[in-house]
């Protein structure tokens, strides 16, 4: 009986550490050996169903040591101790003909393993399509799993465990309880469904928003060229003058005192972001004219360039999006600190890739570039630079994408390349 | 035998404004009499035609293009020096354009120019001319006895060539096929493995099963916790095998 005890246990760990996507070694894991186990093992001479409470207990403490987040490992706990108890109890049922330990502990690892692997891969998919990859619960859930735990508890100990495990409770209660799990995974689908859909529509509103903008812009941008012609008219009407009556004179002083100066005036007036009318992709548009354009007004040099008129790039936009965003927002949070600082942006291609280049000049400080990316460093307190670790995430999730990180002269520089062709497979 | 003199470094012009034209040419003549550089101008011309014209008559080994953006032909300056740089790879190019035409990052890493001049600053004009003559001249005659180790790294149809002495370790990504190259001052990803990268460079070691480490590059190494430490503070692990080994290659 303890190897079968053993055994549910590390099945419960696989578990657990599936559903969290962590496979890393945790200081917790010492819990598991020096007290959970001792701990489960005096229970279980003393009363079966103090055992199932206890493992319940232990297994719930063990994942908020992990995550520290009372909710979430409610959570965590209800769906790996279905998902555990629907094996064992298959198992069981599978294996009580033959009524030897051996056969029932293979079953039962079969089983789980099959459960791990489907739920693997649903909630791959399930990260994959949501926006955060930070499990979010709401109390309504964490009652839900409280309560399903609660009742998968009672049923086991009164209908099974008292009655010393007659077969068909055992087989009725396995059918509730995928009714209940079932239950569970539509509801969690929903949610998430729910979820995207309000984040899709919620970048839609922004984008909109920014396209508004955009032709905003575009259309005061172009009363000042109406102006700037008529201007330029009245210039060459008055030089037409000073040659028709021979005034060299006259037109030297003219040129200086009037047409000098309108034209380094122009040269300041750069608008800097007309190539953006070459991105072809509307949400990658709208995220560098918002965050440009806003940089531009808090008073920062930017400039924009995009020679070629690019409308395929090869990746999720959503994924290009999040990461240019984050690469802009730490550009403008550093220059913004700065008195004369720039950013400057362009997106090049050729036969083979795409580059995006976005470089900021930087304030003087000796943090290497491998210091910046490690997960929450930035140079204005905690919890500030996650983004960089964030973009890496969604680099690594992109088999296309390469980035690049330099810093050097003061300027820093991020480069994300998108390699051409394989990138669909994804 | 025969003597083996090295060709003149040769200078083209393209400007599609004569009157620039003619301004920029005397200054490049001026200065080359002048100093007795070893180049010579060999074509100024407001036809981007004729640049290209001459390189697929002529070899072409050195040469500085002094290229204008705005060309009033079919093509402009940039497109220009994309095609040219088809013919002759090593060639230095630097754009004359003015501020509102100006595209620096196009410059720099697209078409890795050497610089460029704004021509609305017309006094600075000869200063800038000079001093890129001198830029270019210095590169040429560096790289004749430059004996910096390289390490070139294909990415997509570029190649990209990183000094060694500049590489501390690669890393494999936790995608297959990539690896991330840690410099000096940076990182980027390609497409390798650090298995293959291993033999590229007589420096490099394969420390752990997802490193590779430059061995010169290395401040200090921990025996116990088997860490090493990198001359930029960063720090990686090494297996317990390749610690030894790793231990006496550095002690040599």
């Amino acid at each position: 009986m303890v190897s079968i005890l053993i055994c549910q246990s590390i099945c419960f760990l696989v578990d657990i550490r599936v559903i969290l996507n962590d496979f890393k070694y945790k200081k917790a894991d010492w819990f598991i050996l020096f007290v959970l186990f001792p701990a489960l093992l005096l229970l279980y001479q003393y009363a079966q169903s103090l055992a199932i409470v206890g493992y319940q207990v232990m297994f719930l403490l063990y994942i908020l040591l992990i995550t520290r987040d009372i909710k979430v490992s409610i959570v965590i706990e209800a769906i790996s101790f279905t998902l555990n108890t629907i094996a064992d109890h298959f198992a069981d049922i599978l294996t009580r003909n033959f009524n030897s330990n051996t056969f029932y502990i293979l079953f039962f690892i079969l089983i789980n393993c099959l459960f791990v692997l489907v739920m693997y891969f649903l909630l791959k998919r399930m990260r994959s399509i949501g926006p955060s990859k930070k499990l979010l619960v709401s109390n309504l859930e964490t009652i839900v799993s409280l309560i399903s735990i609660t009742i998968i508890t009672l049923m086991i100990i009164m209908t099974e465990i008292i009655k010393d495990n007659p077969f068909d409770n055992v087989v009725y209660n396995v059918i509730i309880m995928f009714l209940i799990a079932i239950m569970l995974l539509a509801a969690s689908y929903y949610k998430m469904m729910r979820l995207k859909r309000t984040f899709i529509i919620r970048s839609k509103d922004q984008r909109i928003k920014n396209d508004n903008r955009y032709i905003y812009e575009m259309e005061k941008h172009y009363a000042e060229l109406r102006k700037f012609r008529h201007d330029y008219q009245n210039i060459l009407l008055s030089m037409d003058e000073y040659i028709e009556t021979d005034d060299f004179e006259g037109l030297k002083k003219y040129y200086n005192t009037s047409i000098k100066p309108i034209s380094s005036q122009l040269n300041h007036q750069k608008y800097g972001l007309e190539d953006l009318s070459r991105v072809g992709n509307k949400e990658l548009k709208s995220i560098l004219f918002n965050k440009l354009y806003s940089a531009q007004m808090s008073g920062i040099e930017v400039s924009f360039e995009c020679k070629k008129l690019i409308t395929d790039f090869y990746v999720d936009s959503l994924d290009l999006v999040i990461a240019l965003g984050i690469i802009l927002d730490n550009a403008i949070e550093e220059t913004k600190q700065q008195t004369d600082g720039f950013i400057q942006a362009g997106i090049f291609s050729d036969d083979s890739e795409i580059t995006i280049i976005v470089q900021n000049s930087i304030r003087d400080n000796e943090v290497p570039v491998w210091k910046m990316r490690v997960k929450g460093f930035s140079t204005k307190g905690n919890n500030r630079g996650v983004g960089l670790s964030n973009l890496s995430e969604i680099i690594d999730r992109n088999h296309a994408l390469t980035l690049e990180t330099m810093k050097k002269n003061r300027i820093f520089l991020q480069k994300i390349t998108i390699e051409m062709g394989d990138s669909r497979i994804d | 035998m025969k003597w083996v003199i090295a060709e003149l470094i040769k200078i083209f012009v393209c400007e599609d404004d004569p009157k620039q034209l003619e301004q920029i040419v005397s200054y490049v003549k001026n200065y080359l009499l002048i100093e007795n550089l070893d180049m010579e101008l060999v074509l100024a011309t407001e036809d981007p035609h004729e640049v290209l014209k001459y390189l697929e008559k002529n070899k072409v080994d050195r040469a500085l293009y002094l290229l204008d953006i705005n060309l009033n032909a079919d093509i402009n300056g940039i497109e220009l020096a994309d095609k040219l740089k088809e013919r002759d790879f090593n060639g230095k190019f630097v754009f004359v354009t003015s501020h509102s035409e100006m595209v620096f990052l196009t410059f720099k890493y697209k078409l890795e120019a050497l610089d460029y001049i704004l021509k609305d600053d017309s006094k600075g004009l000869q200063k800038r001319v000079i001093e890129v003559i001198n830029a270019c001249n210095d590169l040429f005659n560096r790289s004749g006895v430059d004996n910096e180790v390289y390490y070139q790294v294909k990415t997509g149809n570029h190649v990209r060539s990183i000094r060694v002495r500049d590489i501390l370790f690669f890393e494999s990504s936790v995608v297959p096929h990539k690896v991330i190259v840690h410099l000096l001052d940076g990182q980027f990803e390609f497409y390798s493995t650090v298995k293959e990268l291993e033999f590229e460079n007589d420096a490099f070691f394969r420390c752990h099963k997802s490193y590779v480490v430059n061995v010169n590059n290395i401040k200090s190494i921990d025996r116990h916790t088997r860490e090493i430490t990198m001359v930029n503070g960063e720090k990686i692990i090494s297996s317990v095998l390749a610690c030894r080994k790793l231990v006496k290659m550095v002690q040599e």
